[in-house]
C-alpha cells in the first residue's frame, strides 16, 4: 500500500504493509526518538501524537496513519525543550528511555488543559500520565518536573 | 501483521458489501490487530465513515462505533446522564494513549472477556445497532456465536437507570480480574459480570432476586452470593475460577449497595 504521513512537518510517501506498527515505520524513516518496549500499548514509550491526539504508535497501525499528521518528541520543538530543561532542573532522567513518550504526553496534556482554560491538579497529571511507565524512577521527579513545566502557564 | 489491501469506505453500504460479499474485515482502533498472528488479506478503515459521536437522543444515548474510550470518558453527555459509570469504569483502561484509539464497536464486536465498556453495556441494556439498522440487545449479540459477517454502526443506551461499576485489578491499570455493573430502572435490576476472564454475561437470578424488595441494601450479600453461584469463572494468570467466585460475591454486594443509593 502507498502511504502518505506527515511526520514533524516533512511529507514522507512509501510502499508499506498497512498492518505494521507505525512506531516500526516511524524508525524505519529515521525517527529514533520513537521509542519501541511492551508493543501492546501498555508502556507510553512509543507514545506520539497523531493528528495532535496521543497514541501508543506500537498499537497504532501504519494503514490508520495514512494522510495523516504524526509528531514525535522532535517534532514538538520549544515545548519539549522547556520540558527538558524542567526534567533536568528536578534530575528526572535516569537511563531516559521513557523520556520521548512521557514529554509528548506531557505536552499533550497541557495542550488540552489550555484548550479547556485550566491546568491539570495533581490527581489529574497522574490520571493522564498513568499510562506512562518508568522503571527507573517513583514518579515523584516526574511530578516535580511538572509542577515546574506548568507554573510557567499560570 | 500482513494486511494486503486496505481500504477507506465512504458510506456504510459500501463497506457492508466489501464485508459480506468480500470477506473484508472491518477495523476499529487496530489496537489489538498486534496480537493477531493470522494475516488479514482485506482490512477496512471505517475512520471515515462518521461514526465517532456521542449523541443523547432524549430517552436514550447513542454512542457510534468509531466512538474512543476516551471519548466516552469525558463525555459529559454520559457523564451527566449515568452518573459517571463510563469514566469511572473506563478511566483505569491502561493509559490515555490506548483510549484514544481503542473503539465502542471494536470492544463490542470483539467481546472481549477484559473489556470494561461491555460489562457496562450489559448492565445498561444497551442495544447493538447494525448498518443496516437491524438491532440486537447487546446480552444477545456477546453471547451469539461468531461465525457470521456484521457491521456495527452504533450501540445505544437507554437512560434512567441508577448504577454501580466494581472492579479489581492487580494493577491501576491492567485488565481487571473481575468487573460488576449492577443498574437498576424502577423495580427492574440488571447484575452483570466480565473478565471471567470470559465476556460479560447477567446474572438472572440476582437480577430476579433483587426486583422482590424495595430495599436493595438488605438484600445486597444474598444477591452477590446469587451471582457468584450462578456465573462460570474460569482461571487465567489474574486470578483462579474459586478466587473470582468469591470476589463477585463481595464486588456485586458493593455494586447493589451503590446503585441502591443512587436511586
Amino acid at each position: 500500500m502507498k502511504i502518505s504521513i506527515s511526520v514533524n512537518g516533512r511529507n514522507h510517501r512509501l510502499e508499506a504493509n498497512p498492518g505494521t506498527p507505525l512506531a516500526d515505520t516511524l524508525r524505519l524513516l529515521g525517527y529514533l526518538e520513537v521509542k519501541k518496549a511492551c508493543g501492546t500499548g501498555n508502556c507510553g514509550l512509543c507514545t506520539v501524537l497523531l493528528d495532535d491526539v496521543p497514541v501508543p504508535s506500537c498499537s497504532v497501525i501504519t494503514g490508520k496513519a495514512s494522510g495523516h499528521r504524526v509528531t514525535t518528541v522532535r517534532g514538538l520543538g520549544k515545548e519539549a525543550d522547556d520540558l527538558a530543561a524542567c526534567i533536568v532542573a528536578e534530575g528526572v532522567d535516569q537511563c531516559g528511555y521513557c523520556s520521548p513518550g512521557f514529554a509528548v504526553m506531557a505536552v499533550a496534556m497541557k495542550r488540552e488543559f489550555r484548550r479547556m482554560g485550566s491546568l491539570p491538579n495533581e490527581e489529574e497529571i497522574k490520571h493522564y500520565l498513568a499510562g506512562n511507565l518508568c522503571r527507573c524512577s517513583g514518579y515523584e521527579g516526574h511530578l516535580r518536573a511538572l509542577r515546574r513545566y506548568l507554573e510557567a502557564f499560570k | 501483521m500482513h494486511i494486503g489491501r486496505y481500504e477507506f469506505p465512504q458510506s456504510l453500504d459500501e463497506a457492508a458489501a466489501s464485508i459480506f460479499n468480500e470477506g473484508a474485515v472491518p477495523l476499529g482502533g487496530g489496537a489489538w490487530t498486534n496480537a493477531v498472528s493470522r494475516p488479514i488479506h482485506y482490512a477496512l478503515d471505517l475512520s471515515d465513515l462518521g461514526l465517532r459521536y456521542i449523541e443523547d437522543r432524549g430517552r436514550e444515548v447513542a454512542i457510534g462505533a468509531m466512538a474512543t474510550l476516551r471519548d466516552i470518558e469525558i463525555s459529559l453527555t454520559l457523564d451527566s446522564a449515568f452518573c459517571g459509570i463510563f469514566s469511572k469504569a473506563l478511566g483505569h483502561v491502561v493509559g490515555v494513549q490506548l483510549r484514544n484509539l481503542v473503539t465502542a464497536g471494536g470492544s463490542v464486536a470483539g467481546r472481549y472477556g477484559f473489556s470494561d465498556l461491555n460489562t457496562v453495556f450489559l448492565a445498561l441494556g444497551a442495544t447493538v445497532v447494525f448498518h443496516d439498522g437491524a438491532t440486537s440487545s447487546c446480552a444477545e449479540f456477546l453471547e451469539a456465536p461468531r461465525n457470521a459477517p456484521f457491521l456495527i454502526k452504533e450501540i445505544r443506551v437507554p437512560k434512567g437507570s441508577a448504577a454501580s461499576y466494581q472492579s479489581l485489578r492487580v494493577a491501576a491499570n491492567d485488565f481487571p480480574i473481575l468487573n460488576v455493573c449492577v443498574a437498576t430502572a424502577a423495580t427492574e435490576w440488571r447484575v452483570s459480570v466480565g473478565a471471567r476472564p470470559q465476556a460479560a454475561r447477567l446474572s438472572l437470578r440476582a437480577a430476579e432476586f433483587l426486583g422482590l424488595s424495595d430495599k436493595p441494601e438488605d438484600r445486597a450479600i444474598q444477591a452477590g452470593l446469587l451471582a457468584a453461584a450462578e456465573l462460570k469463572f474460569g482461571d487465567d494468570t489474574r486470578g483462579s475460577a474459586e478466587y473470582r467466585r468469591e470476589l463477585c460475591s463481595v464486588l456485586v454486594k458493593r455494586a447493589v449497595v451503590e446503585a441502591g443509593q443512587r436511586i
